[in-house]
């Protein structure tokens, strides 16, 4: 009989990373980036940018949430940049569907330093699918 | 030149314990240098000013040397997970002058 199951702290699975993704599709930002800081602490090489992309993004929504619209454009332009490299999937995160989401959450941002003219619906930010 | 943190701070922490310097505070607390306690609304002992937050970590450009003397990096750039420990334009600084403001902390305390 089998007692444990033993899980790789150095290569996090599909579903460590489905616990970081619930986080995030359920508006929790703040816990979503702390969760995926602590994978992106342990991870390997290839996969730093990766979670730092999504730590950025986390961090991006939750400073939209607390009306911060720079530290929010600034953060989402960094994280989308890093996830770039990532596209079209990875651990089978639909990256494609989610960049073009973020990016329209860009332009909306942009445009209210343009205009100054309403405030962001946070509505529109998107959730994390996985294909 | 000084580093300082941007508005994008998510209050994480992570920068603090890994300065040298002692430099990095939480936002909105009183810093200290030589012994002396220092708080909103004043400047530091070089005049500088601007640098504190009550919302975000900050950094004293008095304390701060990039980490000359101790590491090839600085530290808290190193690790902030969302590269908001940038170098501050308002307080440039040359490697020399970094290094003796190391000397001088040493020597007063930070």
């Amino acid at each position: 009989m089998q007692l444990f199951t033993s899980f790789s702290i150095i290569s996090p699975d599909l579903k460590d990373i489905s616990i970081g993704i619930n986080y995030f599709n359920s508006a929790d930002f703040f816990l979503a980036h702390d969760f995926f800081e602590e994978l992106w602490a342990d991870c390997d090489r290839e996969d730093r940018k990766f979670f730092q992309g999504l730590i950025q993004v986390s961090v991006g929504c939750y400073h939209l949430t607390c009306n911060n619209y720079s530290g929010a454009l600034n953060q989402l332009n960094k994280g989308i940049l890093k996830l770039n490299d990532y596209l079209p999937s990875y651990y089978n995160l639909n990256l494609i569907d989610f960049k073009n989401n973020i990016d329209k959450l860009i332009i909306e941002l942009k445009g209210y330093f343009l205009n100054q003219s309403k405030k962001i619906d946070v509505g529109i930010i998107p959730t994390i699918k996985f294909n | 030149m000084a580093i300082m943190i941007t508005d994008e701070c998510i209050n994480c922490g992570a920068c603090e314990p890994e300065c040298p310097n002692t430099a990095i505070y939480e936002g909105g607390a009183q810093w200290e240098l030589a012994g002396k306690h220092y708080g909103e609304g004043d400047a530091a002992p070089s005049g500088a000013e601007g640098f504190f937050s009550k919302d975000y970590f900050f950094i004293v450009p008095d304390k701060c040397t990039e980490c000359v003397g101790f590491h090839d990096e600085p530290q808290c750039a190193a690790v902030c997970p969302v590269d908001c420990c940038v170098p501050d334009p308002k307080h440039v600084e040359d490697k020399d002058t970094l290094l003796k403001r190391k000397e001088y902390l040493d020597s007063i305390g930070r």
